[in-house]
């Protein structure tokens, strides 16, 4: 489980490539499932969104963080799970949350990744402020 | 004394990100004296935690506890 939950700005392919290639030395795991979230350039009454603003709680983010991994960790048999969230602007077309979920068997995996990626939009305390073209904004609302 | 966090859009509405208080027993004459500051927060959908944790009904408020106003959450 990583220790760095946020990091300031979008999670870069220079970073994504990073972990990925750190996973080599990883001998206990042997399916993985990766999740990007892509800022995307919709249009609100007419105008595109440009970036988004994130802003988070982090100490709460952090026990929350944990109640995640304490949840899925045992029970879904995981190897590793790695979260990485966007905190300040984002642009359209850049990443803003990256989730990497492994497994010594690939079963449930996609699963797993996909029950973990909707428990961050729903319980984690980050908030998202969508910039639009005129530099207006609106508060992002996820939908569930 | 106690530390007052507003995130998301509250902290749009209210000007402040943080505020310390006193003498406040519990969570419902928090919001009361909250409202009373910040009226226009009012028609806000928010949940209230105390030491990050969620609360669900009026709790008391012990000295040193950190409470925050949270909006819905729209991370991700």
């Amino acid at each position: 489980m990583n220790k760095e939950l946020f990091i300031k700005g979008p999670v870069t392919p220079d970073l994504i490539s990073k972990i990925l290639n750190e996973q080599s030395t990883d001998r206990e795991s042997g399916a993985f499932t990766i999740f990007l979230g892509q800022v995307r350039s919709d249009k609100i009454d007419g105008k595109e969104v440009t970036a988004i603003e994130y802003t988070a709680y982090e100490s709460m983010a952090e026990k929350v963080f944990e109640v995640i991994r304490k949840d899925t960790f045992e029970s879904f048999k995981l190897t590793k799970i790695i979260i990485i969230h966007s905190l300040g602007t984002v642009k359209s077309g850049e990443v803003s949350l990256f989730v990497l979920v492994a497994a010594g068997h690939r079963p449930d995996v996609f699963k797993d990744c996909s029950y973990i990626v909707e428990k961050i939009k729903k319980d984690l305390p980050v908030w998202g402020k969508e910039i639009l073209e005129d530099d207006s904004y609106t508060w992002k609302k996820n939908n569930f | 004394m106690n530390k007052i966090l507003f995130f998301g859009s509250l902290r749009e509405l209210t000007g402040t990100q943080e505020m310390m208080l006193e003498n406040i027993s519990d969570t419902d004459n928090l919001l009361k004296e909250l409202l009373h500051r910040f009226p226009q927060i009012r028609s806000c959908t928010f949940r209230t935690v105390i030491n990050q944790e969620t609360i669900a009904q009026n709790t008391p408020i012990r000295q040193g506890d950190e409470i925050a106003l949270l909006p819905p959450f729209s991370g991700g």
